[in-house]
């Protein structure tokens, strides 16, 4: 049985990553997990200068999910290449920064900084954010700027590019398929859903920028259907996020088409999520004598 | 900190829908400190969802055992107010600053609003073994709401309630204006409520040039540091602070109050 995952020319020693901007950098779950059980670590996003985030209360639940306007914060990439890089090299996991950015030169600044770490395994691009020269539209929302952007990246770096796609657009596979054209090489699928809480005692709504991003459970069925189209429309790896609370949740989407997976709010409410799900992908591997990623592929037409 | 399974010892009532839950706290852990929180998932479930994070309000060195004092006000507290003592619960903890981590004051004016008698029973006990002076001042609404609880038998302990069904009448902060200069002498104030009340006692405090730490309360989800939705706002470079790593107990000197 070989789990290990092949994107771009490298290899992930596993199928199960944690999300962005649910592991932040990693030394926050120090204590209570092993990281040699988690493929890959996907940082909290990484933008050219330092991002304090949206006003309060950031969060609020909401049934099996949550809903999350926090707002990029990060420290900004040169802090995080001298302050968190050094702490993410010595884990024993592949470490992908997730890069988000307004513009396109901002996208690229990042990369171009991010270079120079040489234990970055690779990026993933957040193509959800509003792009100021669009309008405040998300790059991803956009096919053409999803294969413009993701081209231009593409020359400045030959790590492996991972593109999130945000399910927020009328057809996904539209943004898949420039994401390949632009030269990614894996797509991760999905970010979270826009989503809006209404406070019927305050007549308001819950967080103070109206909606935020739906994830949990409640988006998983969502998550696996995307990913089952995308998996349909392109020939390079997708990577199964939405909703997976345990072993069960990225087997369908491994059915569905994901070569790997990602875990996000999953990671708040059961910190050992990621290694329980390899232990449990590895174990039904085992009774269904499925011997590779691809192996999963061939049940579901 | 730690994820680890803990028995239920007790689950008691202690006034108007306000429960004290006790449960075994491992070998080999250090104690928690007061302002302390853990956080508890409640159910495998998916709904409720995320893990609740809930105050420290005792430590028994003896028996290895901590206890959490909560409100039942919603889907999770309902599930927790129905455990007894053959369940199990799933908790991180210790997390968070505490207390104990602020200078004393020359008297220390411990302060409660609605659950936030749990963790300041708990300073008061400690700053007890440490033999600091102390007065708790808890205050609420109705004397229904008053917890059952021999650290109210103390004659430093004083109750405040809104209708004046017993102890002084009116909130906690008038309480505190009705105190002479000489009992204010150095004081520093340490609460633990609702934040219109951590507001008013540091308003309180500064307008008389007193230090006054407050435990904030935000939604949380991780509980960790990773996810910076439990934030407040704050005075400095860094306009907000999380509530689960930075906090829960800020001066409150920091906290850019709205």
């Amino acid at each position: 049985m070989d789990l290990t995952i092949q994107i771009g020319d490298k290899r992930l020693s596993n199928p199960v990553g944690v999300a962005s901007g649910t592991f932040g950098y990693g030394s926050e779950y120090e204590e209570l997990i092993d990281f040699s059980a988690i493929g890959a670590i996907y940082t909290k996003a990484v933008t050219a200068l330092p991002r304090s985030g949206n006003d309060v209360p950031r969060m609020v639940e909401t049934p099996s999910g949550m809903l999350n306007s926090i707002g990029l914060a990060n420290v900004g990439v040169e802090r995080f290449c001298n302050e968190k890089m050094p702490y993410l090299s010595k884990l024993p996991c592949a470490i992908i920064p997730n890069v988000a950015g307004s513009t396109a030169d901002e996208y690229r600044a990042v990369i171009e900084r991010l270079e120079s770490c040489p234990d970055v395994w690779g990026y993933e691009i957040n193509v959800s954010c509003p792009n100021v020269k669009h309008g405040g539209m998300a790059f991803g929302a956009d096919p053409a700027l999803v294969e413009g952007l993701v081209g231009m990246l593409r020359k400045k770096t030959p790590r492996p590019l991972i593109v999130k796609l945000t399910p927020n657009i009328t057809d996904i596979t539209l943004a898949a398929k420039a994401a390949q054209g632009g030269g990614a090489d894996a797509i991760s699928c999905i970010n979270t859903l826009v989503g809006m809480v209404i406070d019927v005692k305050k007549k308001g709504t819950a967080l103070p920028g109206k909606t935020g991003g739906l994830s949990g459970p409640a988006i998983r069925p969502v998550g696996v259907a995307m990913t089952y189209a995308v998996s349909r429309a392109v020939t390079i790896p997708v990577i199964g996020i939405g909703g997976i609370m345990g072993a069960e949740d990225a087997l369908q989407y491994l059915l569905a088409g994901a070569w790997a997976v990602q875990i996000g709010t999953g990671n708040f409410v059961n910190p050992s999520i990621a290694r329980e799900t390899a232990d449990g992908i590895a174990a039904f591997s085992k009774q269904e004598n499925l011997t590779c990623i691809r192996d999963f592929h061939r049940f579901i037409p | 900190m730690r994820h680890f399974t803990a028995p239920v010892a007790s689950n008691i009532l202690l006034c108007e829908g306000i429960y004290e839950l006790t449960f075994a706290w491992e070998t080999g852990m250090v104690p928690p400190l007061p302002g302390q929180f853990c956080t508890i998932r409640v159910s495998s479930a998916t709904s409720p969802l995320l893990r609740r994070p809930f105050a420290f309000s005792g430590f028994d060195r003896v028996k290895r055992s901590v206890s959490i004092v909560y409100k039942k006000c919603g889907p999770a507290t309902e599930i927790m107010a129905g455990k007894v003592g053959a369940d199990t619960l799933d908790v991180i903890g210790p997390l968070g600053n505490s207390f104990a981590q602020c200078a004393w004051g020359k008297t220390n004016l411990l302060i409660a609003g609605g659950t936030g008698f749990g963790p300041v029973f708990f300073l008061k006990h400690y700053l007890m073994e440490l033999n600091k002076p102390s007065r708790m001042i808890l205050g609420c609404k109705t004397s229904a709401q008053l917890p059952q609880s021999a650290h109210l038998n103390s004659p430093t302990a004083f109750v405040c309630t809104e209708d004046g069904s017993e102890g002084f009448m009116g909130t906690t902060v008038d309480y505190l204006k009705s105190l002479q200069k000489e009992q204010l002498y150095q004081a520093t104030l340490f609460c633990c409520g609702p934040t219109p009340m951590l507001k008013a006692c540091y308003d309180f405090a500064a307008t008389r040039g007193l230090q006054c730490h407050v435990s904030m309360e935000q939604y949380m989800a991780c509980g960790v540091g990773a996810c910076m939705g439990c934030v407040v706002k704050v005075h400095g470079d860094n306009p907000f602070a999380r509530v689960c790593t930075e906090g829960p107990v800020f001066n409150g000197a920091v906290i850019a109050w709205t």
